[in-house]
């Protein structure tokens, strides 16, 4: 199954996006941007508060930044309002709004900013478990009716644990492309190759690249 | 040259040894690897980034920004004007010449006319049959040069979509270093005669395909976030391979393009319509080009090799071609072997129009061969006073 289909107006799966001057802006304008305290321009505060959380859950800070330290949350949130088709934007609100609610329910909280990363963490590992070939399966074809509907203006409602396992593993895609794209990480922590440059078809490994996978 | 790397030279070892004759060879891509020096405007050697679709800074690969427009300009000959959209070539019947093209200025709309002794439509396939189905005259009610009726007709454009990809779980210790800005080809091996013949089709097809380490996804699924994720991925991931056919089409008369002069576009001109399918032999030849992806991976021992077939349509290839064939005789071709209008000598259609049959390889090089020759003819016959 290629999730990357059956979201086609995804853009999130950013690996698939070539670093448009557009992003590269973004990505600069993320970093410039050092106010204390970050508003979110896509999602509300509270929102805003669950994503950093659900960054620095997959991504945490080890002997290299956490996802958040290189303002992977700030590049998601205005990828998806500057660039993101309304498809895309009203999926991930949407998955976003389901996600709260159940980490809400789970934990017997009231607002979205009460939950810390200790309430969010078992929902996001259940959202990502790793499924079966049959059920991915059941789950392309539930999210293209889903989309299929949602595109033709006809009323869709998504199925709860779908909605989290998209919108889930949207995220994780966005967070890691983010990551691998920020100009730290593509510098400093991967392989980062730059001019000029040459080419070598098939040597060692480490020889050729310490073991990391090349930036970019 | 640019080497292949570890899995692609793999598979080239393997398919040597497994297909008698099939050869996998690396990508054709027009781009400087060596120190040699090349015209145009201070062009370098690759860079191995692999962005050449957003145009090449270092002008390493070729295009006509970096090579032949700079080569063009130095000549103090050269009039570029943008935004010119020819939408007829001006005819005089008295000479039976052209005398040069109408042109709207996309930005004004105002409308131009220029003179020329001689004309040559270079303006990609369907516009430059386009604007020939447009040059409407007493002489060619149809269209310049249409009196066979094959103008628009033939359209060609290779098949593609169809392949296979699979893993290859070994060469972990091993990588690559640069980005190429290609991966391999398998030349046509089949109806070369002898074994390689089929009874299925006619023609053949050839493929190119590309091995690289992927990411973290191929290999540990089961990581859904955190520390161990994190790790994974700054890692590179398992080889994976693909091949991926291009096929010859063939040139069928309804196969076509035409034109709608009941839906005209902002400037006031017809639309393209077209009308075309893949047939018999292109479907036959697709299930071929899916076995033999299949066969040639698996027995070079890859796992989980899964084929694809994804027709699309005609263009997805963007090679469209044949819309003004070639041809010795007037009656079923447009142009001469000199890519002349038969019956309107000073006009030359060197884009891709001329072909007369597809073949499977990307053709843009031969065009561009066409063209110089068809160009070196034009001045021959100026000076000859023949056109």
């Amino acid at each position: 199954m290629d999730r990357r289909i059956a979201l086609k107006n995804m853009g999130l799966a950013l690996g698939y996006t070539v670093a448009t001057p557009t992003l590269i802006n973004l990505m600069q304008s993320c970093k410039q941007d050092t106010a204390p305290l970050w508003t979110p321009v896509f999602f509300s505060p509270e929102e805003g508060s669950v994503l950093m959380h659900l960054a620095d859950l997959i991504l945490p800070k080890t002997d290299t930044p956490s996802a958040t330290e290189v303002d992977v949350h700030k590049f998601i949130d205005k990828y998806l309002d500057e660039v993101s088709p309304e498809g895309e934007q009203s999926f991930m609100k949407m998955g976003m709004d389901r996600f709260i609610e159940k980490a809400l329910a789970d934990n017997g909280k009231e607002t979205a900013s009460d939950l810390g990363a200790e309430d969010l963490e078992p929902l996001l590992a259940a959202s990502l478990e790793k499924k079966e070939a049959e059920e991915e399966r059941a789950i392309f074809e539930t999210l293209m009716s889903y989309n299929e509907a949602i595109a033709n203006g006809e009323p869709a409602e998504l199925d709860e644990d779908v909605a989290r396992y998209a919108f889930a593993t949207q995220l994780r895609d966005g967070v890691i492309s983010a990551y691998k794209t920020s100009e730290y990480v593509g510098e400093e922590v991967l392989a980062y190759l730059q001019i000029p440059g040459g080419y070598i078809g098939c040597g060692d490994l480490d020889e050729l690249s310490g073991g990391k996978a090349w930036s970019l | 040259m640019m080497e292949l790397n570890c899995v692609e030279q793999h598979l080239r070892e393997k398919v040597a040894e497994n297909f008698d004759g099939r050869v996998i060879t690396a990508g054709r891509v027009a781009h400087i690897t060596s120190d040699k020096k090349f015209e145009g405007a201070n062009r370098q050697t690759c860079q191995y980034r692999n962005r050449c679709i957003r145009g090449c800074p270092f002008g390493a690969y070729f295009s006509s920004n970096s090579s032949t427009l700079p080569m063009a300009e130095a000549t103090g000959n050269m009039t570029l004007r943008p935004d010119s959209i020819v939408h007829e070539v001006m005819y005089d019947p008295d000479t039976g010449k052209a005398t040069g093209v109408k042109v709207i200025d996309r930005l004004t709309k105002e409308k131009y006319e220029f003179t020329a002794k001689v004309i040559f439509l270079c303006a990609s396939t369907v516009a430059s049959t386009a604007i020939l189905l447009q040059s409407k005259s007493d002489r060619f009610p149809d269209g310049m040069g249409n009196d066979s009726g094959q103008l628009g007709r033939n359209i060609m454009d290779h098949h593609l979509g169809v392949g296979a990809a699979g893993r290859l779980d070994d060469y972990e210790d091993k990588y690559y270093r640069g980005r190429k800005a290609n991966g391999v080809y398998i030349p046509r091996f089949r109806n070369l005669g002898g074994k390689s013949n089929t009874d299925k089709f006619i023609r053949g097809y050839g493929y190119q395909g590309g091995g690289s380490r992927g990411n973290w996804q191929d290999t540990i699924k089961e990581l859904s976030h955190g520390r161990q994720l994190k790790e994974a991925i700054l890692k590179p991931g398992g080889w994976r391979m693909g091949i991926s056919g291009f096929g010859e089409v063939l040139p069928y008369e309804d196969n076509r393009m035409y034109l709608d002069y009941d839906k005209l576009d902002q400037w006031g001109l017809p639309t393209v319509t077209f009308d075309a399918e893949f047939k018999e032999n292109e479907w036959n030849m697709r299930e071929d080009m899916k076995e033999q992806a299949v066969d040639m991976l698996e027995k070079a021992g890859f796992k989980d090799v899964t084929p694809y077939d994804n027709p699309g349509a005609l263009g997805l290839g963007i090679h469209e071609m044949g819309t003004a064939r070639m041809g010795r005789d007037p009656k079923t071709s447009v142009l001469n072997g000199y890519n002349q209008v038969h019956a309107v000598k000073n006009v030359y259609v060197t884009d891709g129009s001329f072909m007369t049959s597809s073949s499977c390889v990307n053709p843009s090089l031969t065009y561009m061969a066409f063209t110089a020759r068809a160009a070196e003819h034009a001045v021959q016959e100026l000076k000859k006073g023949n056109i």
